[in-house]
């Protein structure tokens, strides 16, 4: 073991990494939909990326290109808290995202909103407004029955 | 809006969302291999999973297998800084996992391995154990690719 932090700084424990045919697509659209802030590219010779990172809202994701049998392409599926759910997904729309569903408060305190990007993640685009307790989120899904 | 913050406590602004067949076969991996804490746990019928949430070296990470129609199964890819990652790929190895790569240390400076959870999502197990600029990384890829 070394004395380097085990943790770097400006990293949490657990991050995120999206594969994706068209990286740079992908992290075009990051930057355009939900306001990446590009923190590092690696690029390869052939135009590919080996890794990249960006953070949102603070909170790093890291993705680079599909580039050999050990990482193909791959469907992720992202919580995003964002400050104003019907900007941002109206945003991600705009900058070539597929709507899966437009914001609608939900039962458990957030309002919510789905849009695949154009690697096909599925983003929960979400804004937390009201708390709700694990007690009262129970009681509602009893009352609208199970299935 | 209301006046509650955006972002949860307890929460990042992005957080890996796993939809799994077997949501809680992926908990008791993820609490064997990586001492993930269970913090809620909302059943579905049949036995499913709803909704849960883990932590794992105080990130959140959310799970489910009870699906609705526009949730797709995950195959994610997950960066996770551990502080020992030799201790850690073993622990996840005699958990169920299959590996993609032994524990070795990378041009990049973390000591890495990778591994595949039983559900399909690949994790990236790290820990630093040199200081270097993305200069640095940067030079020795050109080596490597050059080589």
């Amino acid at each position: 073991m070394s004395d380097v932090k085990p943790v770097p700084d400006d990293y949490t424990a657990i991050t995120p990494y999206l594969v994706a045919e068209d990286a740079p697509r992908l992290l075009d659209f990051l930057a355009k939909g939900f306001g990446a802030v590009e923190r590092m590219r690696l690029p390869m010779p052939d135009g590919s990326i080996a890794h990249a990172e960006v953070e949102i809202g603070g909170a790093p994701v890291m993705l680079g290109s599909a580039s050999s049998p050990d990482f193909p392409p791959l469907a992720a599926q992202i919580h995003l808290y964002v400050e104003d759910v019907d900007a941002v997904y109206a945003r991600a729309v705009s900058a070539g995202a597929t709507p899966v569903a437009e914001p609608e408060d939900q039962f458990y305190g957030d309002r919510i909103a789905r849009v695949l990007d154009p690697a096909g993640n599925h983003w929960s685009i979400a804004t937390h407004i009201a708390d709700v307790s694990a007690e009262e989120m129970a009681q509602i899904m009893e009352s609208m029955g199970e299935g | 809006m209301s006046d509650t913050e955006y972002i949860p406590d307890g929460y990042t602004a992005v957080t890996p969302y796993l939809v799994a067949e077997d949501a809680a076969a992926l908990i008791d991996f993820l609490a064997t291999s990586f001492g993930a804490v269970e913090r809620m746990r909302i059943p579905g019928p049949d036995g499913g999973i709803r909704h849960a949430e883990v932590v794992i070296g105080g990130d959140a990470i959310m799970l489910c297998s009870v699906t609705p129609p526009q949730f797709k199964l995950t195959n994610a890819h997950i960066n996770l800084y551990v502080e020992d990652v030799d201790g850690t790929y073993a622990r996840a190895m005699g958990a169920g996992a299959t590996s993609v790569q032994e524990p070795a240390n990378q041009l990049y400076g973390d000591r890495g391995a990778c591994i595949t959870d039983p559900s399909g999502n690949t994790w990236s197990l790290s820990s630093p154990v040199e200081d270097i600029t993305e200069e640095e990384v940067r030079s020795r890829l050109k080596a490597a690719d050059d080589a």
